[in-house]
């Protein structure tokens, strides 16, 4: 199935695009997604987005067609969904 | 509410033709008080324009003495002041913009220990703190005392605001539970980014304190001036949130 990602703050500096489709398999979920997107991209978007057990972080914020997602990455995704990843940003 | 002098009548004219904000809105920001915390890039230009504007109390929290890196940002810093407390020149300048409001420098950060007591001194708080432990003990607080809070920040060339009314809005924690894992303390930003987070921050304040207009509650506004995009991104209270999930 094909997923479209929009990437946010430094989730688009990690990815180096503001968007992009990445192919996936059928009842794949959110983390598994994720792990999709970071294996694209490298350890550095790996690290701010996923945990060492592939957990999505808590620092993110997801949404799932415009909704925020339950924390943790199991919501399962479906054909034509849009995930949108935000990173916290602070001030200064 | 504190009936306007004829100075301020004359000082707020051109603001109290804003439809809908008026003598009546004017009175409102003149009995407010807000803190905002710090009072560098973002709460700097933030905390000018509510004195600008007729705030009638500020709170400012900001430790530490001015860097030359602060000045690319911290409009309420001078290049002379370098190696001074920013506190000192944060509450200069603004009694300079405004001699008429009532401001506390607090040449402090807030922390665990003093975020109750700031946050129970004001009507309203503007979270622009750099550091996370400082942004979620605001929260904490604010959520507990039913403060509005209004989160602004910033990275590089983008910028997010969103306003939390405990009970009503996510609050910070729903968003954002626990900071990045690469996150550094010095990070890439152009004043004018910063600023411009700042006043859209200012203007949910103004917004919050007259009843003007609708603010950003439950949404994250979102903008990248690299391509000078702005949206609105919907968010949502996690019912399972450690700091609001039962508040009501």
């Amino acid at each position: 199935m094909n997923i479209a990602f929009k990437y946010f703050a430094q989730v688009r500096q990690a990815a180096g695009a503001e968007s992009e489709q990445i192919e996936l398999p059928d009842g794949a979920n959110l983390a598994d997604a994720l792990a999709g997107a970071a294996a694209r991209h490298g350890p550095d978007f790996r690290k701010l987005v996923l945990d060492e057990f592939g957990v999505v972080r808590p620092s993110m914020l997801v949404l799932v067609n415009g909704v925020p997602a339950a924390r943790g990455g199991l919501r399962k995704l479906a054909e034509g969904d849009e995930v949108t990843l935000l990173s916290a940003v602070s001030g200064g | 509410m504190g009936k306007l002098t004829p100075e301020e009548r004359a000082v707020y004219e051109w603001q109290m033709w804003v439809p809908g904000f008026g003598e009546a809105g004017q009175e409102k920001l003149k009995g407010a008080s807000a803190l905002v915390s710090r009072c560098g890039g973002l709460g700097g230009p933030l905390a000018q324009s509510l004195a600008a504007a007729g705030i009638g109390r500020l709170v400012i929290a900001h430790d530490g003495d001015l860097k030359p890196s602060d000045l690319n940002r911290q409009i309420l810093q001078t290049a002379d002041w370098v190696g001074k407390p920013r506190i000192q020149s944060i509450v200069r300048r603004l009694k300079e913009l405004n001699p008429r409001m009532e401001v506390e420098g607090v040449g402090e950060n807030v922390s665990e220990e003093n975020a109750g007591r700031l946050v129970g001194e004001v009507d309203i708080v503007f979270d622009c703190a750099p550091l996370f432990a400082e942004r979620f003990a605001m929260n904490r607080e604010c959520v507990r005392q039913k403060k509005p809070l209004v989160e602004a920040a910033m990275f590089s060339l983008e910028g997010q605001v969103t306003t939390i009314i405990p009970g009503k809005t996510p609050c910070l924690e729903c968003l954002y539970a626990e900071p990045p894992p690469q996150w550094k303390r010095e990070f890439p930003v152009i004043g004018a980014v910063s600023a411009l987070a700042a006043q859209i921050a200012a203007m949910e304040g103004i917004k919050l304190i007259t009843g003007l207009g609708k603010p950003l509650a439950g949404e994250l506004l979102y903008y990248d001036t690299a391509s000078m995009t702005f949206q609105k991104i919907p968010v949502a209270r996690r019912p399972d949130c450690p700091v609001c999930g039962g508040a009501s």
